[in-house]
C-alpha cells in the first residue's frame, strides 16, 4: 500500500512508525510537490506544520475534484496521528484506510459529477462519521459545517440540502445543536435590533415614568409633575402627595423626542446585516441546527446508485420544497375559486427502478425531455425519493392529456440496455366541481395514492 | 316639658346679673382655666414663635441625604401590605431607601409574606438600579411588635429608621421631610403626622380626621415645639440609629412607642443638647376604625396602656432627676392631668349637677359648656388651617363636622375613665394584640 508523508522537517520515528504498516512510504516537503508528482497513492498523512490553512485549500481541491474526492487523508502532530480531530492509533490507520478501499470498490461505477453526490459518496465510505456544525460568528449563520464546505464550493446557502435529505430519510438528525433566528429573505443570523416609535418611526425616543392626576386626569410624563422635589400637576396645579388617592402611574412609558407622542410599547425593527431589509419579530424565520449522520437506508441508495438520479431531474426545473408547493397550490385553489376559467393540472411520476439499473442515462434523457415540456411558470417538487410531482398552472384537461402523451411516447422510444425501467403516472385537471371544497394537501395525496 | 325649656332661656338669657352665677362658673371651670386655656395659649404662642421662625428667620438649604431604613412591621396585611411598600417606593427622596418588610408570623401570614415577596422580586428584577431596596424579612414564629423593630434595627444600613405600620399609605414627601430635621445632629427623634386614610367611610372616620389633626397633629406640632413632646407614635416615628441602637431599642411590652418617648426624655436630662421634634410634614395615612364599637374599644387599648405606663411601671421613674422638671411638668399636665383626670373631673362635674341643680339649670350649664368647646375647636381648628394643615382644600370640608365634635369629645372622655378603671381592676394593657400571649406574660 503506498503512503505519501507530508512534511516540512522529516521525523524518523514518524516514518518509521508508518514504514511498521505500510510498504511504500514517499515522503514531500510541501503540497506543491506532492501535487507535481504522477504516483498513485492510496493514502495521504499531512504534518499540521504545513500549516492548517494550506492542507485545508488543499482538501478542498482534492474533495471538489472528481478523482480523489474520496482519497482517505491523515494528520500528523507531535508524533500522534489524526483523523480530522479524533486520535486515531497508528495500527488503526490501515484498518481504516482498507475499510474506505473496500467501500469505494462498492460504489466506484457510479457517476458522480456533482458535489451533493461526492459528498454522500464520502459518506458512504466512512460510516460512523457525523455532519457537525461548527460556530462561527463571521457566518452569516453563525454555524457552518466545516466538511460540507469542503466539497461544496457555490456561494449559496447549502443548508436546504441538508434539510432535503433529511427529509429524504438519506441523512438523520442526530441532534439539535441550536436555534437560531434569522432574516426571512436571506436566511442570515446576522441582524441588528433597533426599537422605534410607533408613530413616526424615530429611534430618538427614551424610557420615561408617566403620572396620572386623579383631580384632573391629566396625564404626562414625571418630569412635568417635579417641582421643588414634589408633584405638582401642571395642569390643575394640585400637589400629588399619595400615590394610589392623588395620583397613579398609567402604562405608558415611553416618549419620542422627534414627534413628541407618548406610547406604551415601542416598535421592534429588526435589519438584516446582510441583505439589508428590514422586518419585524412576527417575520423572522427559525433556523434549526442539526448534526446529521448518514442512515442505513441512504447508504442502500448510494450503493445502488439510486440516490440523487431524480435530483438530476428537478435540477434544473422549478423545484420546490413540497411544504412551499402546497402552498402555491392552495393559494391557486383559492384563485380558482374567484376566477373559474384559470384551470391548473398537477402530473405525478414514479419512477420504477430496478436495484440493478444504472439509471443515469436514462434519467439524463428525460430530464432533458422534459426541460423542453416545462414552461417557466410550471413548478416541481418531490413526493418521496422516486416520486416528483408537477403543477401547471392556466392548463386544462386538453393541455394535460398533450404532456402525458409526450411522456408515453418517450417512454416507448427508448431502449433499456440492462434492468427494468418504468414511469408511472398519475395526473389531475381542476374544473369548477372538484376542487370546491378541497385543500391542495388532499388534492396531493389523492393523486399520490394513484401512484 | 315647655316650663323646662322657658327656663332654659331664661337662664341663658337673664341670668348674667345674678351674682350667684359668677361664684358657680368659677367653680364650675376649673377643668377649663387651669387645664385647658394654658395649654391652648401654650399652643398658639408656640405657633406664633415657629411662624416668626419660618417667615423671618433665614434656613439655609439642607444638603443632607443619608440612606433611610424604614420598618415595615406586618402581621396579617395581605396584599394591603403593597399599598405601603409601593408608596415608599414612590417616595421623592434624593437619597437611599431600604424598605424592609418585616412578616411576623411569616408561616401563618403566607399571603402576606408572598405577596411582599413577589412584589420585591418584580420590582427588582425590572428596575436594576433603583435607589430603593426591598427587604423581606419572614420572622417564622411571631414576635410581635417589639422584636419585629429590633430586627428591623439590627439588621438595618440606614442611618436614620423610620417605623410604619404595615396597613397604611405614606406622601411621596414623607422620608424627604422626615429626614431634614435630621439634619441638625442633635436631633435623636421625631415624631410624624398621622391621617385617618378612609374619614369618609363614616360619621366615625370623620370625627376621628378632625381629632387626629386637632388633637395630635396641632397639639405635637405646639408642644414639640416647647421641647415637651409627649408621645412619638409607634404607627409613625423616625429615629437616628445609632442613638436608639445605643438606648439598647425596644423593649417589650404594651406600649413600646410611650415606653421609647419617655426613656429618650430620660437621656434627654443626662444630654441637654439633644432633642426630639415633631415633624408636621411627614404624612402617613391609616385606617381608622369605622363604627362606635371598635372605635371605643381601640381607645380603651390605648388609654389603659396610658395609665398602666404611668401609674404602674413608671412610677418611680418619673422624677424631676431623672426626666428634668419640663418633662415632668408636660407628662403630669398634659398625659396625666388632661388625658386621665380630666374625663373623671368631667364626669364628676355632670353628675355633680344634676344633683345639686335642677335639671334645667344643669342643662343650660351643660349648653355653656358646649358652647365654649365648640368655640374652642373652632378657634383650634383654624389655627390648624392656616399653619400645620398641607391639603388645605381637603381639610376645609371638616367645618361642617365642627359643632359635633364637643360631644364626641364628651364620649371619649367617658370611655378614657371607663378605661381607667378597668384597667386598675383587671390589667387590661395585657390582653394587647400587639404581641403574643407568651411574649406579654414576660413583661410586668
Amino acid at each position: 500500500m503506498n503512503l505519501v508523508y507530508i512534511a516540512p522537517t522529516k521525523k524518523d520515528f514518524v516514518i518509521k512508525l508508518l514504514k511498521d504498516y505500510f510498504e511504500n512510504v514517499t515522503c514531500f516537503d510541501s503540497i506543491d510537490d506532492f501535487q507535481k508528482s504522477d504516483n498513485e497513492f492510496d493514502v495521504a498523512v499531512f504534518s499540521t506544520l504545513l500549516g492548517m490553512e494550506i492542507i485545508e485549500s488543499y482538501i478542498k481541491v482534492a474533495r471538489q475534484s472528481d478523482k480523489i474526492y474520496v482519497f482517505p487523508i491523515f494528520f500528523e502532530e507531535d508524533g500522534n496521528f489524526l483523523f480530522y480531530e479524533t486520535p486515531i492509533a497508528a495500527a488503526k490507520l490501515k484498518e481504516q484506510v482498507i475499510a474506505i478501499k473496500s467501500l469505494c470498490t462498492e460504489i466506484e461505477h457510479h457517476h458522480y459529477s456533482t458535489w451533493e453526490n461526492r459528498i454522500l459518496a464520502y459518506f458512504y465510505t466512512r460510516p460512523d462519521f457525523t455532519i457537525a456544525p461548527k460556530l462561527d460568528k463571521q457566518k452569516p449563520m453563525f454555524y457552518y459545517y466545516p466538511l460540507v464546505e469542503q466539497f461544496y464550493d457555490g456561494q449559496e446557502d447549502y443548508f436546504y440540502w441538508l434539510e432535503d435529505m433529511a427529509s429524504q430519510n438519506i441523512l438523520s438528525k442526530v441532534k439539535l445543536v441550536d436555534r437560531i433566528f434569522c432574516c426571512p429573505y436571506c436566511f442570515s443570523a446576522l441582524l441588528k435590533f433597533s426599537d422605534h416609535c410607533p408613530n413616526c418611526g424615530s429611534i430618538n425616543i427614551r424610557n420615561e415614568k408617566f403620572i396620572h392626576c386623579f383631580t384632573c386626569g391629566y396625564v404626562g410624563p414625571e418630569s412635568k409633575f417635579l417641582k421643588n422635589e414634589r408633584f405638582v400637576c401642571p395642569s390643575c396645579k394640585s400637589k400629588l402627595k399619595l400615590i394610589g388617592q392623588d395620583y397613579d402611574r398609567p402604562l405608558e412609558n415611553g416618549v419620542c423626542n422627534d414627534c413628541g407622542t407618548y406610547h406604551i410599547e415601542s416598535k421592534l425593527k429588526i435589519e438584516c446585516l446582510t441583505c439589508h431589509k428590514s422586518c419585524s419579530t412576527e417575520d423572522l424565520s427559525k433556523k434549526l441546527i442539526y448534526e446529521y449522520k448518514l442512515t442505513e437506508y441512504g447508504r442502500n441508495q448510494i450503493r445502488f446508485g439510486t440516490i440523487n438520479s431524480i435530483n438530476l431531474i428537478v435540477n434544473e426545473l422549478n423545484y420546490l420544497e413540497i411544504n412551499h408547493f402546497i402552498f402555491n397550490i392552495d393559494w391557486y385553489i383559492k384563485i380558482q375559486r374567484r376566477y373559474p376559467e384559470d384551470y391548473f393540472s398537477l402530473i405525478a411520476l414514479k419512477f420504477v427502478l430496478d436495484e440493478t439499473t444504472s439509471a443515469y442515462d436514462l434519467i439524463l434523457e428525460f430530464s432533458k425531455m422534459l426541460r423542453q415540456l416545462f414552461r417557466t411558470t410550471d413548478l416541481c417538487s418531490k413526493l418521496d425519493i422516486n416520486s416528483l410531482i408537477f403543477f401547471f398552472p392556466k392548463s386544462d384537461a386538453q393541455a394535460l392529456q398533450s404532456i402525458q402523451n409526450k411522456i408515453q411516447t418517450f417512454l416507448k422510444n427508448i431502449s433499456l440496455n440492462k434492468g427494468k425501467f418504468d414511469i408511472k403516472i398519475a395526473s389531475f385537471s381542476s374544473t369548477k366541481e372538484n376542487i370546491s371544497d378541497k385543500s391542495a394537501e388532499e388534492l396531493i395525496a389523492a393523486i399520490a395514492g394513484q401512484l | 316639658m315647655n316650663r323646662y325649656w322657658n327656663e332654659i332661656l331664661y337662664y341663658l338669657t337673664m341670668y348674667w346679673n345674678y351674682e350667684e352665677y359668677w361664684k358657680l362658673y368659677v367653680f364650675v371651670f376649673p377643668i377649663v382655666i387651669f387645664l385647658e386655656i394654658p395649654l391652648y395659649l401654650l399652643i398658639i404662642t408656640s405657633y406664633i414663635k415657629k411662624f416668626w421662625n419660618d417667615v423671618f428667620l433665614w434656613s439655609a438649604p439642607v444638603n443632607y441625604f443619608p440612606t433611610v431604613s424604614c420598618i415595615i412591621t406586618c402581621y396579617n396585611e395581605g396584599k394591603a401590605i403593597l399599598d405601603t411598600i409601593r408608596s415608599l417606593v414612590e417616595q421623592l427622596y434624593k437619597g437611599n431607601i431600604e424598605i424592609l418588610v418585616m412578616v411576623d408570623g411569616s408561616d401563618i401570614n403566607k399571603s402576606t409574606y408572598l405577596a411582599a415577596l413577589n412584589y420585591a422580586n418584580k420590582y427588582h428584577a425590572e428596575n436594576k438600579y433603583s435607589s430603593r431596596y426591598i427587604r423581606v424579612i419572614p420572622k417564622k414564629l411571631r414576635g410581635g411588635r417589639v422584636s419585629s423593630n429590633n430586627l428591623g434595627l439590627s439588621i438595618s444600613k440606614g442611618e436614620i429608621i423610620i417605623i410604619v405600620d404595615g396597613d397604611c399609605s405614606l406622601d411621596n414627601d414623607l422620608v424627604a421631610s422626615a429626614v431634614r430635621g435630621f439634619a441638625n445632629p442633635n436631633v435623636v427623634g421625631s415624631s410624624g403626622n398621622i391621617r385617618i386614610r378612609n374619614w369618609n367611610a363614616s360619621l366615625v372616620t370623620k370625627f376621628q380626621a378632625l381629632e387626629y389633626m386637632i388633637g395630635l397633629q396641632l397639639s405635637k406640632t405646639g408642644l414639640a415645639e416647647l421641647g415637651m413632646l409627649n408621645n412619638i407614635s409607634g404607627a409613625h416615628g423616625i429615629f437616628r440609629k445609632s442613638f436608639i441602637q445605643a438606648i439598647g431599642g425596644w423593649k417589650n411590652g404594651t406600649a413600646e412607642d410611650l415606653d421609647m418617648t419617655t426613656r429618650i426624655k430620660a437621656y434627654l436630662k443626662s444630654y441637654p443638647n439633644l432633642k426630639i421634634i415633631h415633624t408636621y410634614e411627614s404624612t402617613m395615612h391609616t385606617d381608622g376604625p369605622e363604627s362606635w364599637s371598635k372605635l371605643l374599644k381601640q381607645r380603651q387599648r390605648w388609654d389603659g396602656d396610658l395609665s398602666f405606663l404611668y401609674f404602674k411601671r413608671y412610677r418611680k421613674i418619673l422624677r424631676p432627676k431623672n426626666i428634668g422638671w419640663k418633662n415632668l411638668f408636660a407628662i403630669v399636665w398634659y398625659d396625666f392631668m388632661f388625658c386621665l383626670c380630666v374625663p373623671f373631673l368631667t364626669i364628676i362635674y355632670t353628675i355633680w349637677l344634676f344633683f345639686k341643680f335642677s335639671p334645667s339649670f344643669a342643662s343650660t350649664m351643660l349648653i355653656l359648656t358646649y358652647i365654649y368647646y365648640l368655640f374652642s375647636t373652632t378657634a383650634l381648628f383654624f389655627l390648624y388651617l392656616a399653619f400645620v394643615s398641607e391639603r388645605k382644600k381637603n381639610d376645609i370640608k371638616f367645618l361642617l363636622y365642627l359643632p359635633l365634635m364637643p360631644i364626641y369629645q364628651y364620649i371619649m372622655r367617658i370611655n378614657t375613665a371607663y378605661a381607667t378603671i378597668l384597667e386598675f381592676v383587671l390589667s387590661t394593657h395585657k390582653d394587647t394584640s400587639m404581641a403574643p400571649w407568651w411574649v406579654i406574660r414576660k413583661t410586668n
